[in-house]
């Protein structure tokens, strides 16, 4: 480490300076000027309290206050560092936790509707018959999911790439007989489910009926928590300028 | 009012009062420590406060031992607590294999935890991650000294340091720290 390489050497003034900040943090104080490090000390300082109670009202403070300590520290360090150079942040820095904090709602709400884009098109793809792009399309679904901090959205979104991952696995493995129903997966060794009603033969063209009840084959129902969030469907693109 | 000594020395007797005012007076202090070396796991403290709990217990089984001979009661304390920390993070690693991932893993534990709880723990794991950057004296120190509250005298009982030793390399931690912030900065700009 370049630490042991080139010590740095404090001066008394520092010495005595960083001493005093660190007694008041450790008292639990608050600290006094804007030096953005103290700032976040003595949070970190108030969160590892025992009795700290998560308040709604606290929550929303401390919020703010990483809010704050950014804009402190962009303007402390001489740079003009904007959300569009935040978000190129690097995730090997050490500092990446606390610009994805910050800017992480808006890129969380980006990525979920990009993924929603993505399993439409994915689906899409399926029924097309277009495997490979469906493949490549639930690969980029799912690390657009991973950026998504609402822990409820992502469970939905889950669930969809869940069926959509199910649907492919249909034509991967059954010789390329799309079955675009959510949730009926065909059992091995069977041809693929007829649509409802229709007497004809397994190649027969997919028949785009939804039948969402429809019982599954030998495979157990997924294991998704059926939360029923109306964000399933995908927002159609749009066509206005 | 009774000074620390004291109060340990009662308690090192068994009177049930002293264990009982002393543990009360520690207690927060070690769910700090432990919270601070921890640091937030599946989303949360849960981990590190049972780790805390058990430093308690140990703590209560090792008193009837501890005798004031030239070892601070701090490092008394702090020293069983390292110890299980220590534990826990061979026991976590065991069971977790670190896997190299670009950021912390956000996914919570089975318990749908309240959004307050969630943006709390995140609040914690920034800290946690940039002490990540530290030596591990350095580390030890800030968060004896911050954490814990212990006075760089104390710090220095407990690890083994003079305070002006303590006190050179808590400077040099903070400058660590605030070197990080600015190179992350240029990164950024450039």
């Amino acid at each position: 480490m370049n630490e042991q390489l080139t010590p740095f050497e404090p001066d008394e003034a520092t010495l005595a300076r960083d001493d005093a900040l660190l007694d008041a943090l450790g008292r639990g104080g608050t600290t006094p000027g804007d030096d953005p490090l103290a700032l976040a000390l003595s949070l970190w300082r108030e969160e590892l309290s025992p009795t700290a109670v998560p308040k709604r009202a606290k929550a929303k403070r401390r919020k703010l206050t990483w809010g704050l300590i950014a804009a402190a520290l962009a303007a402390s360090l001489g740079a003009g560092a904007t959300v569009a150079a935040a978000s190129n942040a690097r995730p090997d820095s050490p500092l990446w936790p606390i610009t994805q904090r910050i800017f992480t709602e808006h890129a969380s709400i980006a990525s979920a509707d990009a993924a929603k884009v993505k399993m439409a098109d994915a689906r899409a793809a399926v029924t097309e018959q277009r495997p490979a792009e469906a493949q490549r399309l639930v690969k980029e679904a799912e690390t657009l999911i991973a950026n998504v901090t609402s822990l409820l959205e992502r469970d939905a979104l889950i669930a969809e790439l869940e069926r959509v991952k199910t649907l492919l696995a249909t034509i991967l493995g059954a010789g390329g007989v799309p079955v675009p129903q959510p949730g009926a997966t065909p059992a091995p060794g069977t041809a693929p489910q007829p649509s409802p009603g229709g007497g004809s033969g397994p190649g027969q063209a997919p028949t785009p009926s939804p039948s969402p009840s429809g019982p599954g084959g030998i495979l157990p129902p997924l294991p998704l928590p059926t939360i029923s969030l109306p964000i399933h469907l995908p927002p159609l693109p749009t066509l206005l300028p | 009012m009774l000074t620390e000594p004291d109060l340990v020395a009662k308690a090192v007797q068994g009177k049930r009062e002293a264990v009982e005012s002393l543990l009360a007076h520690l207690r927060p202090q070690i769910v700090r420590y432990c919270r601070a070396r921890l640091g937030p796991i599946s989303g949360g403290y849960t981990t590190a406060d049972d780790v805390a709990q058990e430093v308690c217990v140990a703590i209560l089984g090792a008193l009837p031992r501890f005798r004031d001979q030239g070892v601070p009661f701090s490092a008394f304390v702090f020293g069983i607590a390292a110890r299980k920390v220590a534990d826990a993070h061979r026991a976590a690693t065991r069971g977790f294999p670190l896997s190299i991932v670009d950021n912390v893993p956000e996914r919570a534990d089975a318990r749908p935890g309240p959004e307050q709880l969630a943006v709390a723990s995140d609040l914690a794991r920034h800290l946690h991650s940039l002490l990540g950057e530290l030596t591990e004296n350095q580390r030890d120190i800030i968060v004896l000294r911050v954490a814990v509250g212990l006075p760089a005298e104390e710090v220095g009982k407990v690890l083994g340091m003079s305070a002006a030793a303590v006190r050179v390399a808590q400077s040099r931690a903070l400058h660590r720290l605030r070197t990080i912030a600015s190179s992350l900065v240029d990164e950024m700009a450039s």
